[in-house]
């Protein structure tokens, strides 16, 4: 499974987060051994997230601290979409399908009592 | 911070400029050009049964075992007062996101058990995520209201959106 790191942030965004994301993995990207994933939650300017890739398979998720933990989630389940499209090579479109998968995410995780 | 029945209250406002059936029968009684009193006691009068069962719900949300609660009811092909939403299908209305946050991590135990409920009819298929009535009978056990009072709380979020919903529609000719 994909290696996630959190860092910044509070204490419960970061262990949520941490929780979301490994959920993640589990069920949409299992066989991702090599991918590494670090999620830093701090200030943006002018987005909820955004996510850059690093060399190889390692990628940047980049959250805003401001926003509510449920916020927090799906932007989180958007960013980790677009991972998995870079790593599948199937990145393209404007966002719109990935936007309602991650809200579907966002709620199967927040409602799994995991968090 | 707001108060967890601030929040509440603001999502009834909210909830109350939706054409609903309490918001619609005040509309429908100023168009008729019925004083303001009356058509407040319309409003009053389309809660229980299967709209806004505050009550029902909040008896629910008190058993201690809700789980056989809900299974019961799903066996009997009952429905479960207080979860599905008229206006949002197929996930949860986002008016209720930053309500359900606070009992999350105010009132955890409360939250587990609106979420086992709701894990539960989605094991059964029933994509139903709770309603107005369930944050309503929530707020209502986390701060000690009892349910012979707690339908007070949906009339104090709602009455200002319905005096401006009144007013919006009240054009007397008579």
């Amino acid at each position: 499974m994909m290696c996630i790191s959190v860092t910044g942030g509070k204490q419960h965004q970061r262990s949520s987060v941490a929780i979301a994301a490994d959920w993640f993995a589990g069920i949409a990207m299992p066989d991702s051994d090599r991918v590494v994933v670090e999620v830093r939650i701090q200030n943006l300017t002018d987005s909820w997230g955004w996510v850059s890739e690093g060399d190889g398979s390692v990628y940047l998720v980049s959250l805003e601290r401001n926003q509510g933990l449920r916020s927090m989630l799906r932007t989180l389940m958007h960013e980790l979409l677009h991972v998995r499209q870079y790593e599948r090579g199937t990145w393209g479109g404007d966002g719109e399908r990935e936007a309602e998968a991650s809200e579907v995410l966002a709620d199967a995780v927040w409602i799994s009592g995991l968090i | 911070m707001t108060d967890i029945t601030d929040e509440l209250l603001r999502v009834h406002d909210t909830l109350a400029r939706r054409e609903n059936m309490s918001s619609v029968y005040i509309a429908q009684n100023a168009m008729a050009e019925k004083p303001l009193l009356d058509a407040i006691a319309a409003a009053i009068l389309t809660l229980g049964g299967r709209h806004g069962p505050i009550v029902m719900t909040q008896e629910l949300l008190e058993e201690p075992d809700i789980r056989s609660v809900v299974q019961d009811r799903l066996d009997q092909g009952l429905l479960v007062p207080g979860w599905g939403s008229g206006f949002v299908k197929g996930g949860p209305d986002r008016v209720f996101d930053d309500l359900d946050e606070m009992l999350h991590t105010d009132h955890q135990s409360m939250w587990k058990k609106m979420a086992e409920a709701t894990r539960l009819m989605h094991d059964k298929d029933k994509w139903v995520w709770p309603n107005a009535a369930c944050y309503t009978a929530a707020v209502a056990v986390v701060t000690s209201v009892p349910s012979d009072i707690s339908p007070s709380l949906f009339l104090r979020g709602r009455l200002d959106a319905w005096v401006e919903i009144y007013a919006n529609n009240y054009n007397p000719r008579l």
